[in-house]
């Protein structure tokens, strides 16, 4: 019987050891330590999460619309609030706050640079590795640079590092306190991030849902436009049309279904890299400002491609997505824009008109533009500005604009007549910073904007 | 099978014949002592030689030539009896024989690893014998434990997180929902299959083990209690028994009235009140054309003088008196009708015992949804040699599930909910369309007759969508016990479990998803006017196969040894589980079922949608998954019984699984417990005739949970690849959180079991404490650190729980009359003592789902304090630091506890259950009433938000503040427009909607007459029952005075009605 009892411990022994070894099957075929290049590269590829969720606040909060009482009425109560710029219960709070959404993408980046360095695959795969570095970091960049657009004061060279920033989160530890930063540094972080993912990134992406080098110089130029920096957003607006400068002829050209109900193809040939918004409810409820349909010659083919009419409901059609998403990615078109203002700005007016008219030539009909010209600088800059305004319409970069221009003296007061009343914000309101949501403040403890 | 049995009768009849006359005939009849059936095979020796085995009459006959004989009388599973007969004195005497495990009266306890006498037991169980199991007839095998059961609480419908048919044992042990629920055991392993592919009628018993010395043997898996379900088996030398049962069950269709949705005719105001205000006439301008509802389709046409107002005042008029329930009611709900049928068979020789059962269901539901299953379970024990037993069970079962009738609440628009005035047919019985995705005349024409009809008729689209569920499912045990010394036992046993499921669903050409999907993806050229169908015409075929294949192996010794007035009992062993379950999920486009052809279809382009020009993807599902699940466990457990007085137990476990992404040494975790009892009874002093039992037991041990979030690096989940890089793309699955500590349950079990007056008093008395540390809680995390869900899960504190356990019974004889009571009492009160972090505000403690608060229940409800209506304008009024106040906003997110009003807690403190049966001569009635008291619950009432943007309104709408003075009376708040969300989300959560749960319902009543041979000896079979069973029968007392069944989620459960056959043959 001995026998008996010593083979049972036999048995056991060997099963303990056999333990760990049964015991390292994974329990889930699809889970992963992300600890190479290619298993880090996936979390980027998360297209419906990073490219097509984009944040609408910027078009809700534009002066491109107009909404009808009635309409606005409609609308609930976070949205009525945001569309009059409201102090307070202007986002959801929760899951779908534009917040969560942007620190979501900010975190997403930050499990990426954490991981990258220590790739087991690194020094192999050394440009896939560059690729997926630049990647994470054009997308921390890109997300803080619209918390910032949203949350905190334009950018003014004077007060920046005072003025109150965003929380600056640069790692995965969710046990580290939210405590906002200054403008200054929360620029500068975003320009520290972009150099260095347009370092890394290749010239031309497998795919435009992913970054490259011209879209990183995009954002760049986009980042110094805002800070009102001409000479180093033409320095950046130069380096992407380098790469990338190919213009579509509205009247025909690869990309352009003219005859289809949504004229512009996706992926066309100047998109450099592409994200986009979900139609926003405040939008849907809204008219096109009469006075910017107005702007738009008889002959300017933009006004059929984008517009249906100066009151058609909710149905811009001129988004590079190809649907009824909203397109907010860099374009080449964005690029002529930000070199036209930018030349203008420093003084260089055949510069800027030379631009402006290359671009615009591709928006009429054959043989109907007459080439813009001007006298003064602050004429060109003028048409720069509008034509700015035409082009990207509902891109969600007005509201980024019109922060930035109060700035150097534009004056531009944005109202909503509702009811009676008249909602207004005059140029640089304390307003420009929307109210951060009400469930973050009561969590963090972190001042709200003033008022 | 039949062949099967016939040869197993064979051999049993063959075993019977082996006696032959001599000089003198000791002759005689062996019984089993417990139940005094005859026990056939049973070796009877005689000390000189002369041997012989019992026919199936249990009896025997020796040749003998001596007068007095010393018999040894044995069979295996019973103990062996050692007599002397003088034949001189007496001849033909009974013999009985006791079972080697169970003692006189006693019952006995299966844990899953062995089967203990009641009274060595020092943990706490709750048996359910076969009669009270089965008194409460159903399809599942769980259901009938409902009420009946010490220290389990039924959880109700309303409380849905907890899943369906949800139970309790002794209150919660975690917060996680996810892990809440109770292990279930068949036989000896645990159950890794559908719980629906267990025939009811193959069980014999049920054990909950309720505490740690009880439950610990289990392991990670047991915080929440284990229920061992141990199936039917025959018996060594037993003779063929055959059973058969079946059961007709009705029941009513479900009242839809007594959901309380807004009046047609208030619904309609409101609608016309909207419309004034232009809500939603940009919609008529969007490319997509979404749906309105049928009063605005008129008041638009009136808007554009297509129809004169007084025709629509006719039309409105018309429409305030429909009711969509009456619709539901009459085209979709039908009476339940519920078979089953069950038969078995078992036997055994002296070395063999079997069973063999086989159980037919037949279920349509008051949908007319199909539950069909065919279950064949087959078990045999041989005994090799001395030594050497084996053990095979084989279960097969064949489920199908047949989708039915839409359901009450799942028709609606996609942007809205169904409004109350819809009806579904029109005077004649013709199907009316329902205009879910686009607009009313709109698509009525669309595509000048080259699109499909792009309409949905509710009244039709069921018979076109249909989802079918194929279950099968074999499941194998096979078990050696080898007796190595008489005091030593070794064991293994093996399981695997295999069940295929496949899950199909086909949506015909005709229905309205097919129609929908070809029509959004039709191309049509406007100068040739050919069709381009970009989905193909024909139907669409979903289909989802699942394998799980779940394989246990036990190796186990124990050890059983008496000496001197000691018995230790010793059991240690290994285990090792693996569940692996591996799924496929594929759409076919253009499918015909005939000819089994499909088409393939471009999903990487994009098309134009026909409706709105937007380019989109055609659907695609297709997706693959692998799970396995591993477990290694070390176990041991021994027991020292003293003299039959004293017993002190112990048990220890250690286990590990593959969770991923877990440090190794993390894996590990040890269980313990230790228990001790104290047999009164056998005191030499203790000596009292009217006390037949009395035992005092107590237990303490640590019995733990693991959260799957509990890793230390980052682990990201795959998805499918990307259309655009044709690369994989992925998701965080999981956030670093190595301090995740496991959650610890501790429970100290003090009780006492007796009996006086034989069985007039007899019961048991338990009192528990629960000590439930480092619980794992999703604590609200601040969005910025990028954690979108806004929670991580947190060791947040500790808890304690105390709950008695009380069931008392009786037992009388009165002449003929035969009474037997049972009163089930239980109490749980449990509190949150201790919290690691405090910064629970407003709208986080009053969201549904369970409240965390430092010295209140797990369960507890808080609702915002309420201050009336305003006199002036129907606003509903908050307190704000202290302060009567309207600013929702503010007293949502930093409402304080202090001005929070607590409700209570979900759950009844007190619950329970009155059981009585009366049996005179052959009949026998038996009801039960259960009663939960001490709990609350909310009530629904009117959400403007909902109301406004859904058209989905509650009753409450009628009894809303309209003026002043009507304050006094109602708390329902005005209606406003513009809607403000929070004004809604303060009256949702505000103290005036929680009503008291206390209810009392009658639960069952049987009633059944049995015919028994031994009193008809004219009857053919052994016996027969015929019953008639009234289950659900409902409330007789509430609390509440709203008129609302505190249990129910929508609607309450109907009755049940069934009549029941049972033979014995």
């Amino acid at each position: 019987m001995k026998k008996w009892i010593n083979s049972f411990l036999l048995i056991s022994t060997l099963a303990l050891m056999g333990c760990e070894k049964f015991l390292e099957e994974k329990p889930n075929k699809k889970l992963v330590v992300p600890s190479t290049v290619a298993s880090i590269q996936t979390l980027l590829d998360d297209y419906s999460t990073l490219n097509q969720k984009e944040v609408t606040t910027g078009i809700s909060t534009c002066d491109d619309f107009t909404m009808s009482t009635a309409n606005w009425l409609s609308l609930d109560q976070n949205n009525r609030n945001l569309y009059v710029w409201s102090a307070n219960n202007a986002f959801v709070t929760g899951a779908g706050s534009p917040w969560t959404t942007l620190y979501a993408n900010v975190y997403k980046a930050n499990v990426v640079l954490d991981r990258i360095d220590d790739a087991i695959d690194r020094t192999t795969n050394l440009t896939a590795w560059g690729n997926v570095k630049g990647q994470a970091l054009f997308l921390r960049a890109r997300s803080y640079l619209n918390l910032l657009s949203i949350w905190s004061l334009p950018y003014d060279q004077a007060t920046s590092t005072t003025d109150m920033g965003v929380p600056l989160r640069l790692d995965v530890n969710f046990n580290t306190p939210s405590v906002r930063a200054s403008v200054e540094v929360g620029y500068q972080q975003v320009l520290n991030d972009l150099r260095a993912a347009a370092a890394l990134l290749p010239n031309y992406p497998v795919h435009v849902i992913r970054p490259s080098k011209p879209a990183a110089y995009a954002f760049l130029a986009r980042a110094f436009l805002t800070m009102n920096k001409p000479d180093s957003c033409l320095k950046y607006t130069a380096l992407a049309l380098q790469l990338k400068s190919n213009l579509m002829d509205y009247n025909a050209s690869e990309g352009i279904n003219s005859k289809a109900e949504y004229p512009f193809l996706r992926f066309n040939p100047e998109v450099i890299f592409e994200t986009y918004m979900p139609y926003p409810a405040t939008l849907q409820k809204g008219d096109i400002d009469k006075e910017l349909y107005d702007s738009y010659a008889t002959n300017d083919l933009r006004k059929t491609m984008y517009h249906r009419s100066a009151t058609a409901v909710g149905i811009f059609k001129g988004t590079y997505s190809g649907g009824t998403f909203l397109f907010n990615g860099p374009a080449t078109d964005e690029l002529y824009l930000m070199k036209a203002e930018s030349l203008a700005r420093l003084e260089d007016k055949e510069g800027a008109l030379t631009t402006l008219n290359e671009l615009v030539l591709k928006r009429f009909k054959t043989g109907t533009f007459v080439p813009y010209t001007a006298t003064t600088v602050a004429e060109v800059l003028q048409m720069v500005l509008l034509e700015r305004r035409k082009e990207l319409v509902f891109r969600g970069l007005r509201w980024m604009d019109v922060r930035r221009l109060n700035k150097i003296g534009a004056n531009i007061t944005m109202k909503r007549q509702l009811n009676g009343v008249d909602y207004l914000v005059k140029p640089n309101e304390l307003r420009y910073a929307l109210p951060i949501p009400e469930d973050i403040v009561e969590l963090t403890g972190m001042p709200q904007n003033y008022r | 099978m039949r062949n099967l049995v016939f040869l197993f009768l064979v051999i049993i009849i063959a075993l019977g014949h082996h006696a032959n006359a001599q000089q003198i005939e000791l002759r005689g009849r062996v019984i089993s002592a417990t139940d005094q059936t005859p026990l056939a095979g049973v070796t009877v020796k005689i000390a000189n030689g002369a041997a012989g085995t019992t026919n199936a009459k249990g009896e025997f006959k020796l040749v003998v030539t001596a007068q007095k004989n010393k018999l040894s009388i044995s069979l295996i599973g019973y103990q062996t009896l050692m007599v002397t007969i003088d034949l001189a004195q007496k001849n033909d005497e009974v013999f009985l024989l006791q079972p080697t495990i169970i003692n006189l009266n006693e019952v006995t306890i299966t844990t899953g690893y062995e089967i203990v006498p009641k009274e060595r037991v020092t943990g706490s169980f709750t048996v359910i014998d076969n009669k009270t199991y089965n008194q409460q007839i159903g399809t599942g095998v769980l259901e009938r434990l409902r009420f009946i059961t010490n220290g389990v609480a039924p959880v109700a419908d309303r409380i849905t997180i907890l899943g369906d048919n949800a139970m309790l044992i002794r209150g919660m042990s975690t917060l996680t929902q996810n892990i809440q629920r109770p292990l279930v055991i068949v036989d000896n392993f645990e159950y890794q299959g559908d719980y629906n592919n267990i025939n009811p009628n193959d069980i014999e018993s049920v054990s909950f083990l309720k505490d740690a010395a009880a439950g610990s043997i289990w392991g990670a898996k047991a915080a929440n209690g284990v229920i061992v379900l141990t199936t039917k088996k025959g018996k060594y030398g037993q003779p063929l028994k055959i059973n058969f049962t079946s059961n007709l069950s009705t029941a009513a269709p479900p009242d839809l009235y007594y959901d309380k949705p807004i009046a047609a005719a208030d619904l309609i105001a409101v609608e016309q009140f909207l419309f004034a205000q232009k809500y939603r006439f940009t919609d008529t301008a969007r490319s997509t054309h979404p749906p309105f509802s049928q009063v605005y389709e008129l008041l638009f046409k009136q808007k554009a003088g297509q129809i004169t107002s007084a025709a629509v005042a006719d039309e409105l008029r018309k429409l305030s008196t429909k009711d969509v329930r009456a619709d539901f009611a009459n085209y979709f709900y039908q009476q339940e009708i519920n078979q089953q049928y069950a038969l078995s068979l078992s036997g055994g020789s002296p070395v063999m015992a079997w069973n063999l059962s086989l159980g037919v269901d037949r279920n349509k539901s008051n949908l007319a949804a199909t539950y069909n299953r065919n279950t064949l379970r087959f078990g045999n024990q041989i005994q090799l040699n001395k030594a050497l037993a084996l053990n095979l069970d084989i279960a097969f079962t064949n489920g199908y599930n047949g989708s039915g009738k839409p359901a009450y609440g799942s028709i609606s628009p996609t942007n809205g909910a169904l409004p109350v005035y819809s009806s579904f047919a029109d005077v004649n019985g013709n199907a009316l369309p329902l205009y879910t995705n686009y607009r009313q005349g709109y698509i009525d024409n669309l595509g000048a007759g080259k699109l499909l009809d792009w309409r949905y008729y509710p009244l039709e689209d069921y018979k076109y969508a249909t989802t079918v569920n194929r279950i099968n499912e074999l499941n194998a045990t096979i078990g050696l016990n080898y007796t190595i010394l008489p005091a030593l036992k070794a064991a293994v046993n093996y399981r695997i479990a295999r069940q295929w499921s496949g899950l199909s669903t086909l949506n015909a050409e005709q229905s309205y998803l097919t129609r929908n999907l070809i029509n959004t993806f039709t191309q049509v050229n406007t100068i040739t006017g050919l069709v381009n169908y970009k989905v193909p015409r024909g139907d669409i075929y979903d289909h989802t196969d699942e394998v799980m294949t779940a394989q246990n192996l036990r190796a186990q010794l124990n050890y059983d040894k008496h000496w001197g007035l000691g018995e230790l009992h010793v059991l240690a062993g290994t285990e090792w589980s693996e569940r692996l379950l591996s799924s496929n999920t594929q759409r076919l486009y253009g499918y015909d079922a005939e000819m089994l052809g499909f088409t393939p279809v471009d999903v990487i382009n994009t098309y134009p949608s026909y409706m709105s020009g937007s380019l989109t993807n055609i659907p695609y599902l297709d997706s693959r998954g692998e799970l396995n699940n591993r477990f290694t466990s070390y176990y041991a457990n021994a027991a020292y019984t003293f003299d039959k007085r004293y017993t002190l137990s112990a048990s220890a476990r250690r286990d590990a699984s593959n969770l991923f992404g877990v440090a190794t040494n993390d894996r590990w975790e040890p269980f313990w417990s230790v228990g001790a009892s104290w047999n009164v009874l056998q005191e030499k002093w203790f000596k009292s005739a009217a006390i037949q039992e009395l035992k005092l037991r107590a237990s303490y041990g640590k019995q733990g949970n693991v959260d799957p979030k509990k890793v230390a690096v980052t682990t990201i989940a795959y998805g499918n690849n990307s259309i655009y890089t044709q690369t994989p793309w992925s998701q965080v699955a999981n956030y670093p959180n190595p301090d995740l500590k496991w959650e610890q349950v501790g429970m100290l079990n003090l009780g006492i079991d007796f009996n006086a007056w034989k069985g007039k008093l007899s019961g048991s008395i338990e009192y528990y404490t629960k000590k439930m540390s480092d619980l794992y809680a999703l604590v609200a995390i601040d969005r910025t650190t990028g954690i979108s869900s806004g929670t991580v899960t947190r060791n947040i504190g500790q808890a304690k729980g105390h709950g008695w356990d009380i069931e008392l019974k009786t037992s009388h004889q009165i002449g003929q009359l035969n009474w037997n009571a049972d009163l089930i009492l239980n109490t749980y009160t449990d509190r949150i003592t201790k919290l690691n972090q405090n910064n629970f505000t407003g709208r986080e403690v009053m969201a549904t789902g369970f409240s965390i608060v430092e010295g209140y229940s797990l369960s507890s409800l808080f609702a915002f304090k309420w201050a009336g209506l305003d006199p002036q304008t129907g606003d509903p009024m908050g307190y704000l630091n202290g302060q009567v106040s309207k600013d929702y906003s503010a007293i949502l997110t930093t409402t304080k506890l202090a001005d929070a009003t607590y409700i209570g807690s979900q759950f009844p403190k007190l619950f329970g259950s009155l059981g009585s049966s009366w049996r005179y001569k052959g009949f026998e009635l038996t009801a039960r009433l259960s009663y939960k008291f001490a709990y609350f619950f909310k009530r629904n009432s009117i959400d403007y938000g909902a109301l406004v943007t859904q058209l989905g309104g509650h009753a409450d709408y009628a009894k809303r503040w309209q003026k002043s003075g009507d304050e006094l009376y109602t708390n329902v708040p005005s209606f406003v427009y513009p809607v403000i969300a929070v004004r809604d989300e303060f009256y949702r959560n505000s103290a005036v909607l929680f009503e008291k749960g206390d209810h009392i319902r009658l639960q069952y009543l049987n009633l059944s007459y049995t015919l028994n041979q031994s009193a008809y000896k004219w009857l053919p079979i052994k016996a027969v029952r015929l019953g008639i069973a009234a289950n659900k029968l409902g409330i007789i007392w509430k609390a509440n005075k709203a008129g609302l069944d505190p249990e129910a989620n929508t609607i309450p459960r109907s009755q049940n009605i069934t009549a029941a056959l049972n033979i014995n043959f």
